[in-house]
């Protein structure tokens, strides 16, 4: 319980209080902006054409170590399909085919060879084990047999579009591959193979089947 | 009645004492505070902020667009007053004359751009330059502070070395 007197000495010592209050923080306040070292992230000037101290802020870029291979489609294979006419069937006549990526309606697929992980270069080579003998008939295709009649893989020619390198060649066995060598630490080949069918014999008559696989490796 | 001038006598004995000119002030001049410009980019910590781009091995090269690992808040704030100073212009800079560099490699600034929050600090490229103008502002007299939150994307248009590329882009902000 206040007494009249008593509750005025107290709410003058009060507002007393909260001014010195208030200026003390005001003070460390203003002694702390100026005597505190420089925060990272921030800069102040003082003055009527003053330029602030500069404020950095750091970029920091992360490239993975990588090979990348890819032929056709981005993600599963291509099936080329060559046709010749019954009138040309054998005479050498190149025939062109159709189902690449690249180029709709022709038989241009999407190469790709990416590294850059500061190898010398990239080989890339071809498989064909699992059609060693060529491109095999399909049973009850036509007159040719499963398993006995087939085309080599030589008739298949590979040409480059926009290519530095000219594509591996393809063979029964499998020994077509490409070199690519690296330009500052890095191989990045990026073009398009064309495949023709040569026509350079006269096969069964069938439908032949077969699948290359290309792989990709960084040479030391 | 007494306490006061026994106060003014010792304070004027000692003045004398140590010399110290007693001056009739005949005329006070007050004038606003200093003009002032505070520039701040990021967190304020001990540290400075690092805006990281990971590419995925999938993404190398193919021009996807890499966002950065966090959106960086730039404020500029001017304190102009009629006694000191006055109106004036206010500059962002931005200093990416320094490309990303991992042991010989480089990648350049230019690679590098952002997106605004707000809009206040418009999106742009850095130019690789050291002056580059980020924006400007007129500050009235008064506190003035312009604000926006930036989020930067690595460009990722073209195949590099694999390694860590680092930077610093130094802002600065200029009253005119």
């Amino acid at each position: 319980m206040f007494h009249g007197s008593n509750f005025g000495e107290f709410m003058v010592m009060s507002v007393k209080k909260s001014f010195f209050l208030i200026v003390t923080a005001g003070l460390v306040g203003l002694l702390s902006a100026v005597s505190q070292p420089a925060l990272a992230g921030s800069g102040t000037c003082t003055g009527a054409n003053c330029t602030t101290p500069g404020v950095d802020l750091n970029f920091q870029v992360v490239i993975p170590n990588l090979v990348r291979l890819r032929i056709g489609n981005a993600v599963g294979a291509n099936t080329l399909t060559f046709t010749p006419a019954a009138g040309i069937v054998g005479d050498s006549s190149s025939v062109s085919g159709t189902g690449g990526d690249f180029l709709p309606g022709t038989s241009q697929v999407t190469v790709k060879v990416l590294a850059n992980g500061g190898a010398t270069g990239v080989q890339v080579d071809t498989d064909v084990a699992a059609f060693s003998s060529g491109l095999e008939c399909q049973a009850a295709s036509g007159s040719c047999v499963n398993g006995t009649h087939f085309i080599a893989w030589d008739q298949i020619s590979v040409a480059g579009n926009g290519c530095s390198v000219v594509p591996p060649t393809l063979d029964n066995a499998g020994s077509g591959f490409a070199t690519y060598s690296a330009v500052g630490g890095i191989v990045n080949e990026d073009c398009a193979w064309d495949y023709t069918y040569d026509n350079d014999t006269v096969p069964v008559d069938g439908t032949y089947t077969g699948t290359v696989t290309y792989t990709a490796t960084v040479s030391p | 009645m007494q306490r006061p001038f026994l106060r003014l006598l010792i304070i004027s004995l000692i003045a004398l004492g140590l010399g110290i000119p007693l001056a009739q002030a005949s005329h006070i001049s007050i004038t606003g505070p200093p003009p002032q410009l505070h520039l701040a980019v990021g967190a304020l910590g001990a540290t400075v902020d690092t805006v990281t781009f990971t590419v995925p091995a999938n993404l190398v090269g193919t021009g996807t667009s890499i966002a950065g690992s966090q959106a960086v808040l730039i404020e500029v704030a001017a304190r102009r007053s009629a006694g000191s100073g006055g109106p004036t212009t206010v500059l962002l800079l931005a200093n990416s004359s320094t490309p990303l560099t991992s042991g010989t490699n480089t990648i350049p600034m230019t690679e590098i751009s952002w997106t605004s929050g707000s809009g206040i600090i418009p999106a742009g490229t850095f130019n690789g330059t050291a002056t580059q103008q980020l924006f400007s502002f007129f500050a009235p007299n008064g506190t003035t502070r312009q604000e926006d939150t930036h989020i930067f994307h690595y460009a990722n248009s073209s195949v590099y070395p694999a390694g860590t590329y680092t930077t610093t882009v130094t802002y600065t902000a200029v009253a005119l």
